[in-house]
């Protein structure tokens, strides 16, 4: 099956394959005919994948635009804010397609790489207006299997190397209730309840000094203050905050039993301009390792993780 | 160096002092104004008490001060029912010269510098009255930081005015009685420089970006302002919003200095480009 010709919406597809090597023969055929075609092409591959590409696609890499892996996908909101923003002025010089490949680094800590999943989902949500052709590459042997199965619900096509481009069968978006949040099980560390910001603030330096330095303690803060803002704002009291210590850094919940916040993604909403507030999701979403919006026992519940550095 | 923060008396304040006092029973700003000009006589300043009452209620209410009669024949405490003192406020901005003359009248006779207790509550019960009167505070406020040996003890009636009106007061000082103002904007750094402390949240939005336009009017035409953000303990976005929004009525690039990583990142992340943010 062949994906050519220009979409009308998004076509977002996992690319499972075996290695670089296997990566670069795959992609290059439609990635040069693209680039020939004079549509714009972003790339955030690794530095080992980027140089088998590059010697596939031959001196029309120079019209790429080549971010490292490492350095677009420090977080979710950065990686989303980077790929909106390159999507956003492709359209805007009349761009009819517009390509993109990726490998979203994938670790075996299945805390860290569901976000990676919400965030396939939200490309999907957010880009399905645009002529964009997403491919994003999972190395079949690195990657767990759970990551796998996930890639498989939250992309529009998956190219598996015996079955070829298909559509996904098992289209879902990611789901709050299925991430795995290891710090659940466990009692928080911190409650608190309709509690003023400034107090919670206070409880987050006490609690989290030894854990974050003064950088990210102060982004803790903040995204703290914004989440609770929200919820005395936007849904109804009691709003409540929990915490935990985690392993890598500090798991925070912010609770409200307002109706729920409409946009799933709204961390991850590209920032829409004006200086009239209403930027605190999105400042959330860049500031935080891992955000996760969601309903649970007719509440909103927004989890965010903030890891020694970002 | 001039005091800031919150305090509990009006004990132990220097020449350059400024300090907004909302009070819930006039007899505790009295008791309080009492030690200011106790302190201020000791220190060689000279005194200008002014409030609502007339001349012989003015004299009544400093009753404690020792030798008051012969003070007030020799020129050391000056009273001056408050309308005749603000008598120019509401008509032009030179007020603030007004207590810079006065002040060098007092330094070539001989003292240390002028002190002056002055319950204005009567004159900002108007919120146009108090926009004007704000921006006025702010303008002595950057002559005290200038080092004008000139320090000031400011009375406002909490149950006359409400909280809300204290705290629009109170946060262009640099020091504060009450919790009536989360935050303050004052001015620093021999008056070139405004300082921004205390914790600004999302609710002070409108708050802060009275306090920044009423403060950055002042600043001269045509050079930046520079915001000193090192007693800063936190800030919404929305008050940088309110900042840039500022700025931008006022036609002026801002300098942010002494701020936080996070302030910086959320500088940019807003593309808030009257505001630059110092990072050396």
């Amino acid at each position: 099956m062949s994906l050519a010709g220009t979409p009308s919406s998004a076509t977002h597809r996992a690319l499972l394959h075996d290695g670089p090597d296997d990566l670069a023969r795959r992609v290059a055929p439609e990635l040069a005919a693209a680039l020939d075609r004079g549509e714009p092409l972003h790339v955030s591959l690794t530095h080992d994948e980027w140089a088998v590409l590059g010697d596939e696609l031959g001196s029309l890499t120079r019209q790429a635009t080549y971010v490292p892996a490492n350095e677009r996908y420090l977080n979710p909101g950065r990686a989303m804010a980077e790929l909106h923003r390159f999507v956003m002025q492709s359209m805007d010089a009349g761009a009819a397609a517009i390509w993109s490949v990726g490998s979203v680094p994938i670790d075996g800590d299945p805390v860290r790489d569901a976000r990676w999943a919400r965030y396939e989902s939200a490309v999907d949500h957010l880009l399905a207006d645009t002529p964009f052709w997403g491919i994003c590459a999972y190395d079949r042997v690195r990657s767990p299997e759970a990551v796998i199965d996930s890639v498989r619900r939250c992309h529009t096509h998956v190219d598996d190397p015996h079955l070829g481009i298909r559509p996904c069968d098992d289209h879902q978006p990611y789901d709050h209730r299925d991430a795995p949040w290891p710090h659940r099980p466990s009692a928080p560390h911190l409650e608190l309840w309709d509690t003023e910001p400034s107090t919670v603030r206070h409880e987050l330096t006490s609690l989290c000094s030894r854990v974050l330095g003064p950088e990210r303690l102060d982004d803790l803060k903040l995204v703290a203050t914004e989440l609770i803002t929200n919820g005395m704002r936007h849904g109804d009291r009691p709003v409540g905050l929990q915490a935990w210590l985690a392993d890598r850094g500090v798991v925070i919940e912010v609770w409200d039993n307002g109706p729920g916040i409409d946009d799933p993604y709204a961390d991850l909403r590209p920032h829409r301009g004006g200086v009239d507030g209403g930027h605190g999701m999105w400042l959330v979403g860049q500031l935080s390792d891992q955000v996760s919006i969601g309903r649970e026992d007719g509440r909103t519940v927004v989890t965010a993780v903030l890891q020694p550095s970002v | 160096m001039r005091s800031t923060g919150v305090v509990d008396s009006a004990r132990g304040l220097g020449r350059h002092d400024h300090l907004c006092w909302g009070y819930e029973h006039h007899q505790d700003f009295r008791d309080e104004a009492l030690v200011f000009v106790d302190e201020g006589l000791r220190q060689g300043q000279r005194i200008l008490y002014t409030g609502e009452n007339d001349l012989a209620g003015l004299r009544a209410e400093l009753d404690g001060i020792v030798g008051l009669e012969r003070l007030v024949d020799d020129g050391a405490v000056h009273l001056v029912p408050l309308l005749a003192t603000y008598e120019a406020v509401h008509a032009h901005e030179d007020q603030a010269q007004v207590y810079a003359a006065a002040t060098r009248d007092a330094i070539r006779a001989g003292y240390t510098g002028l002190r002056t207790v002055a319950d204005a509550t009567v004159l900002v019960l108007d919120p146009t009255a108090r926009d004007t009167f704000v921006r006025y505070e702010h303008r002595i406020d950057r002559l005290m930081a200038g080092g004008l040996p000139f320090s000031a003890m400011c009375g406002y009636d909490r149950h006359r005015l409400g909280d809300a009106a204290v705290g629009e007061i109170g946060c262009v000082h640099p020091l504060i009685h009450d919790a009536s103002t989360a935050f303050q904007v004052h001015a620093h750094d021999g008056g070139a420089t405004l300082r921004l402390a205390g914790d600004v949240d999302a609710w002070h939005e409108v708050a802060v970006e009275h306090a920044f336009r009423r403060t950055f009017a002042a600043a001269d035409s045509g050079r930046g302002v520079v915001v000193d953000c090192a007693d800063l303990g936190f800030t919404h976005h929305r008050a940088l919003e309110a900042m840039h929004r500022a700025a931008r009525a006022a036609h002026v690039q801002v300098c942010v200095v002494h701020a936080t990583p996070t302030v910086a990142a959320m500088v940019d992340l807003l593309h808030l480009d009257t505001l630059r943010v110092d990072t050396t």
